[in-house]
C-alpha cells in the first residue's frame, strides 16, 4: 500500500464503494425474486484476479456486516491458500470474525462445495461462479442462452443429454451437473459435484451465486425445489464411494478425497476439512439429509 | 424539507438491506426495521423510506403515486438523489395499500430475456401481523423460500390491488415484486414466484 | 481486531509474498522512481491507465513498479484501485477537434488541413538495437534537452491551432454513409452495468478502449488479412491532449484538467446494399488513453466490422471480439487453472471409471472407446 500523503487511500468498509453495493444489493432482490435466473450487474474489478471468486467476493461484500461470523472453504478446505487469501481480504476489509466452524458462520464462502454439516436459517451460502450459464455447452452464444430461458426451450440440453447416454451410457456431467429450480430455471449450480446438488434442494439456507468474471448474480431462496436433471429411466446418480472409506475416520457418507501417499499408496479422505476435524474429535455434527445419502451404507459400520 | 443526516450511508444501508434480503428471501416473514429518528413527510411509512434510503442512488428511478407524492418525492430525490420516472419506466413504485390497482397500470414487468428490468412496489399499509386482525385481509402464502405456507394478516391493503399483482405475477418470470412494510415498522416481501391466496378475514 | 481463523495455506501465502517483493528488490540496484517511470517508459504508462480505465499517470507508474513492469498486472491493480473511487461526476462529452495535436497524419489524402504531424512516432526510427543508451547519463540527458529547447522557435509555438478533420471533408461532399437508422445509440456505461447482447455502439467502444491491446490487434488484423472484409484506410490518426470539462452542482462547466489521447478514423468503403444505391464510406472510430496507434488502429477497424454482425468471420461477432479482447477477464481466468480442481476432478474420475467399467462389461475383450467428458 501506498503510505506517503499524496497517494493515500482510505478503503471504504468491505472494499466496494456505497453506490455498486447498493446496485449489488438491487439486483440480488431481484436474483431472489426469480429463483435461478441469472441477472447481470456491473461486477466491479477487484484486488483478487477474475476467475478467483470475484463474484462471490461481491456478494459477500456487498452483503456483508459487522456482527457477520466469515467462513471461507475453497474445494471443500478452510485452509486452501485461495481460501486463505480472500479469508484475510474480507477481514481486512470489515474486521469481522472468521471461522473455520460451518455452525458458527452465518455467511459461507464457497468454491466448488457444499458443506457437509447442515446449513441453517440464519446462513447466507455464498457460491464463486466461473461460468453461470448451463446451457452454454450446447449454445456459445449470450443473446441465444437468453432466449432459451426466457422461454424454458431447453430442447438442446435435452438433447446433449441423451446423446452421452447412447454413447457412453450415462449421463457423463460431473461437477456443476445442471438443476432445474422451482421447475423452471435451468441453473448452474457452479462446479460443486453432484454430491452437493441434492443439498441445495429445499436447504434452510439462502444461496446466492456470483459469477464475476460472467457478471451475473443469481439465487436459490431457501426451501425452493432444486433437481438434478435427469430421464425416467437414466436417473441422476451422485458420485460412488460405496467402496472407498476415509482413511482418517472410517467413514464414507461424505464426498471423498483421492490421495497417494510417497510410497504409491492410494487413500481416500473426508473433503470438507470442518467435517473432518468434527469427526476426528467427536464433535456433534448433523449431516444434510438427503434421499441419496439415506440409500447409502457406510462401510466402516 | 428535511435532508436526513441520521442515516449511515454504509452501515444502516446494510443492516436495513439484510432485513429485506432476509423478508424477500423468506415470503412472509415479518421482519421489523429500526425504528430510526427519520422525518419523512406524512403519507409514506417511515420503513418505507428506510427501503428508499437503502436501495435508491442516482443509479436507480422511481416514482411515488401515493397521496401525498409531491412531498414524498422531491423528500426521496433529495435524501436518495435517485431520478423521479413515469409509472412506465420507475425502478421503484411507492403507494398506498389503499389504492386503486389502475394507479399502477403500465408498471414494468421485465422482458423474458430479461425479466428483472420489472419495478418493485414498496407498499404502506397500517398493520401487518401474524395475528388475525378483523376486517384486514388474510394472505396465505406459497412458493419458494416457504416450507410449507406462511399466514398473515395485512390491514390496509386494497384486495384488488392484490388481485391485479396476482394475475401479473402469473406471467413468471415476467412480474413485479412487492416490499410491505406498516406503521409498526413491520416488513414482509412478496417476489413474483410467489403463488398467494387472499381474503377478507371476518 | 476479530480474531481471525488461520491455517495451512496462510503461511504459504506469506512467504510468497515476501519471495516477490525478494525478487523485485534482490539484486540491491538504486530503486527506480515513479517520475523516472513516468517519463521514461511513458507507452508502458499509457497502456496501464487504458487498460486500466482510469487516468492517473502516476497512479499507473506505481503500479507498474509494484508489478515489476509487468503491464497487464499494472492494469489490473488499477482497475482495482479504481474500484474503490466514487464516481463524483459525468464529464461533459469531450470534443476531439479541440485537441491540442501533437501528431496527426491521414493515409487518405496527401495533404490535410494543417498539414501531416508526423509528431512522436517511433513508426520511422529503425530498429536496432542502441547499446549507447547503455552509459546513458544524467549530463547526456541535459543536454540533449537543452540542445531541442534551443531549435524551437517560440514565436510558432504561439500559433499553433485546432483543425478541421479529414472526415469533415469527406462529410462535406456527402461521401458519408449516414448513421443507419438501426444503430443503436443508447449512451451506457459498461462500468455500472453488464454488456449485454447485441450491444449498443457506445458499449462496445468503451469495451475496446479498456481492452488489451494485443488482443485487439490480433481481431483486427485477422479480419483485415482474410477473415472478414474490412482493410480501411487510415482517414486519420491524432495524438494530443484534450480538456476535460464537468458540471458543478450549480450546473455551471468547469475545466478539471487534460487528458493525452490517440484517436483513429478508419475509412472503409461499403457497397450498396440496394441495387442502383450509390456506394459510400464508413467510418470506424477508436479512441484510447495515452498515445497507443496499434490500438486506436484495431479499434477502429473492429468498430466497423462488429457493426456487420452477419458475416460468419470472428472479427464481426461482438460477443466473440469483446469477451474475448478484455484482457484482465482473459488472464485472471486463465490463471485461475491454477487454483486446485480436485473435487471436480475426482467427479470427472468418478464418471470415467464407471464408463471404463460399463465399457468393460459390454465390450469385454475391445479396447476402451475415447470417452470425453464435459465440464462446465
Amino acid at each position: 500500500m501506498v503510505e506517503n500523503k499524496k497517494y493515500v487511500n482510505k478503503y471504504n468498509f468491505a472494499f466496494i464503494d456505497e453506490a455498486t453495493k447498493k446496485e449489488i444489493r438491487r439486483k440480488l432482490l431481484k436474483a431472489v425474486a426469480i429463483p435461478g435466473y441469472q441477472v447481470p450487474y456491473s461486477s466491479p474489478e477487484m484486488p483478487i484476479s477474475r476467475g478467483w471468486g470475484t463474484g462471490g467476493l461481491h456478494v459477500t461484500l456487498a452483503i456483508i456486516g459487522k456482527a457477520d461470523v466469515f467462513k471461507i472453504i475453497d474445494q471443500g478446505s478452510d485452509a486452501s491458500v485461495n481460501a486463505c487469501n480472500l479469508r484475510e481480504f474480507v477481514h481486512m476489509m470489515t474486521n469481522c470474525k472468521t471461522t473455520f466452524d460451518t455452525r458458527e458462520a452465518t455467511l459461507i464462502q464457497t468454491r466448488h462445495r457444499v458443506t457437509e454439516e447442515e446449513l441453517n436459517e440464519n446462513q447466507i451460502y455464498i457460491y464463486q461462479v466461473p461460468q453461470p450459464e448451463p446451457l452454454r455447452g450446447v449454445e456459445r452464444y449470450e443473446n441465444k442462452t437468453r432466449q432459451m430461458h426466457g422461454e424454458a426451450d431447453y430442447a438442446k440440453m435435452w438433447v446433449s443429454l441423451y446423446e452421452q447416454i447412447v454413447r457412453h451410457g450415462d449421463i457423463m456431467l460431473g461437477a456443476g451437473y445442471p438443476v432445474k429450480v422451482n421447475d423452471r430455471y435451468i441453473m448452474a449450480p457452479s462446479p460443486i459435484p453432484k454430491w452437493d446438488c441434492p443439498n441445495i434442494n429445499q436447504s434452510k439456507a439462502l444461496h446466492l451465486f456470483g459469477a464475476g468474471r460472467e457478471k451475473r448474480l443469481y439465487a436459490v431462496p431457501p426451501y425452493t425445489k432444486v433437481e438434478p436433471l435427469e430421464f425416467e429411466d437414466i436417473k441422476f446418480h451422485p458420485e460412488d464411494f460405496t467402496t472407498r472409506t476415509c482413511f482418517k475416520t472410517g467413514y464414507n457418507k461424505a464426498y471423498l478425497d483421492e490421495l497417494y501417499f510417497d510410497d504409491g499408496t492410494r487413500h481416500f479422505v473426508i473433503n470438507d476439512s470442518n467435517f473432518l476435524d468434527k469427526m476426528v474429535n467427536n464433535e456433534p455434527i448433523k449431516q444434510h439429509s438427503n434421499k441419496y445419502l439415506s440409500e447409502l451404507k457406510n462401510g466402516a459400520e | 424539507m428535511r435532508r436526513e443526516t441520521i442515516y449511515d450511508e454504509v452501515y444502516d444501508a446494510q443492516e436495513n438491506f439484510r432485513l429485506l434480503l432476509d423478508s424477500m428471501a423468506r415470503p412472509g416473514k415479518i421482519n421489523v426495521l429500526p425504528d430510526m429518528d427519520i422525518l419523512p413527510p406524512t403519507g409514506i411509512n417511515k420503513s418505507s423510506t428506510l427501503i428508499a434510503l437503502s436501495l435508491l442512488n442516482a443509479d436507480a428511478s422511481f416514482i411515488s403515486i401515493a397521496t401525498n407524492n409531491q412531498e414524498i418525492t422531491t423528500y426521496l430525490a433529495l435524501n436518495t438523489g435517485a431520478t423521479v420516472a413515469s409509472i412506465n419506466t420507475a425502478d421503484y413504485i411507492f403507494l398506498n395499500g389503499d389504492q386503486a390497482p389502475a394507479l399502477i397500470d403500465g408498471a414494468k414487468h421485465g422482458n423474458l430475456s430479461y425479466p428483472e428490468e420489472s419495478s418493485t412496489l414498496i407498499i404502506d399499509v397500517n398493520k401487518i401481523s401474524i395475528s388475525p386482525i378483523l376486517n384486514a385481509v388474510q394472505l396465505i402464502l406459497k412458493g419458494p423460500g416457504i416450507e410449507t405456507e406462511t399466514v398473515v394478516y395485512i390491514d390496509g391493503i386494497n384486495p384488488h390491488l392484490l388481485q391485479a399483482i396476482k394475475e401479473l405475477n402469473l406471467e413468471f418470470p415476467l412480474g413485479i415484486d412487492l416490499m410491505l412494510t406498516d406503521k409498526q415498522n413491520n416488513l414482509i416481501c412478496i417476489p413474483r414466484s410467489n403463488r398467494f391466496v387472499y381474503s377478507t378475514f371476518n | 481486531m476479530g480474531y481471525v481463523a488461520v491455517k495451512g495455506g496462510t503461511d504459504a501465502i506469506h512467504n510468497s509474498h515476501e519471495l516477490v517483493e525478494f525478487y523485485r528488490l534482490k539484486d540491491a540496484v538504486t530503486p527506480i522512481d515513479i517520475k523516472q517511470i513516468r517519463s521514461q517508459l511513458r507507452l508502458a504508462v499509457d497502456k496501464v491507465m487504458g487498460e486500466g480505465g482510469l487516468y492517473a499517470p502516476d497512479y499507473a507508474a506505481i503500479a507498474l513498479k509494484q508489478a515489476e513492469g509487468e503491464v497487464f498486472e499494472a492494469a489490473f491493480i488499477i482497475r482495482a484501485f479504481r474500484t474503490t473511487l466514487q464516481r463524483r461526476f459525468y464529464s461533459e462529452t469531450i470534443n476531439t477537434r479541440e485537441l491540442f495535436i501533437k501528431r496527426k497524419i491521414s493515409a487518405s489524402f496527401r495533404e490535410i488541413p494543417g498539414g501531416q504531424i508526423l509528431g512522436p512516432t517511433r513508426d520511422y526510427t529503425q530498429r536496432i538495437l542502441d547499446t549507447g543508451k547503455v552509459d546513458e547519463t544524467a549530463e547526456d540527458i541535459q543536454k540533449f534537452l537543452e540542445i531541442f529547447e534551443s531549435k524551437i522557435d517560440r514565436e510558432k509555438l504561439q500559433t499553433v491551432k485546432t483543425y478541421t478533420k479529414v472526415i469533415d471533408l469527406l462529410r462535406e461532399e456527402g461521401l458519408l454513409k449516414p448513421i443507419d437508422k438501426n444503430e443503436d445509440r443508447r449512451l451506457v456505461d459498461i462500468t455500472r452495468e453488464a454488456i449485454k447482447f447485441p450491444a449498443p455502439r457506445s458499449a462496445r467502444l468503451q469495451m475496446m478502449a479498456r481492452a488489451e491491446t494485443g488482443g485487439l490487434m490480433a481481431m483486427g488484423y485477422s479480419s483485415m488479412r482474410g477473415f472478414g472484409s474490412v482493410h480501411p484506410t487510415v482517414g486519420e490518426l491524432r495524438y494530443g491532449h484534450l480538456p476535460v470539462r464537468i458540471k458543478d452542482p450549480s450546473g455551471k462547466i468547469r475545466y478539471a484538467g487534460k487528458i493525452e489521447i490517440t484517436e483513429a478514423e478508419m475509412v472503409s468503403s461499403v457497397s450498396a446494399a440496394k441495387k442502383n444505391a450509390i456506394p459510400k464510406f464508413t467510418i470506424g472510430y477508436g479512441l484510447c488513453f495515452g498515445q497507443n496507434d496499434t490500438k486506436v488502429i484495431c479499434m477502429g477497424i473492429l468498430d466497423s466490422t462488429m457493426r456487420s454482425p452477419d458475416t460468419g468471420s470472428p472479427a464481426n461477432d461482438q460477443e466473440f471480439v469483446l469477451y474475448h479482447t478484455e484482457g484482465i477477464e482473459a488472464m485472471g481466468f486463465t490463471n485461475h487453472l491454477k487454483l486446485p480442481h480436485y473435487v471436480d476432478f475426482q467427479s470427472a474420475l468418478s464418471n470415467i471409471r464407471s464408463a471404463m467399467e460399463r465399457n468393460a462389461e459390454v465390450k469385454e475383450g475391445q479396447k476402451a472407446e475415447e470417452v470425453t467428458f464435459m465440464q462446465p
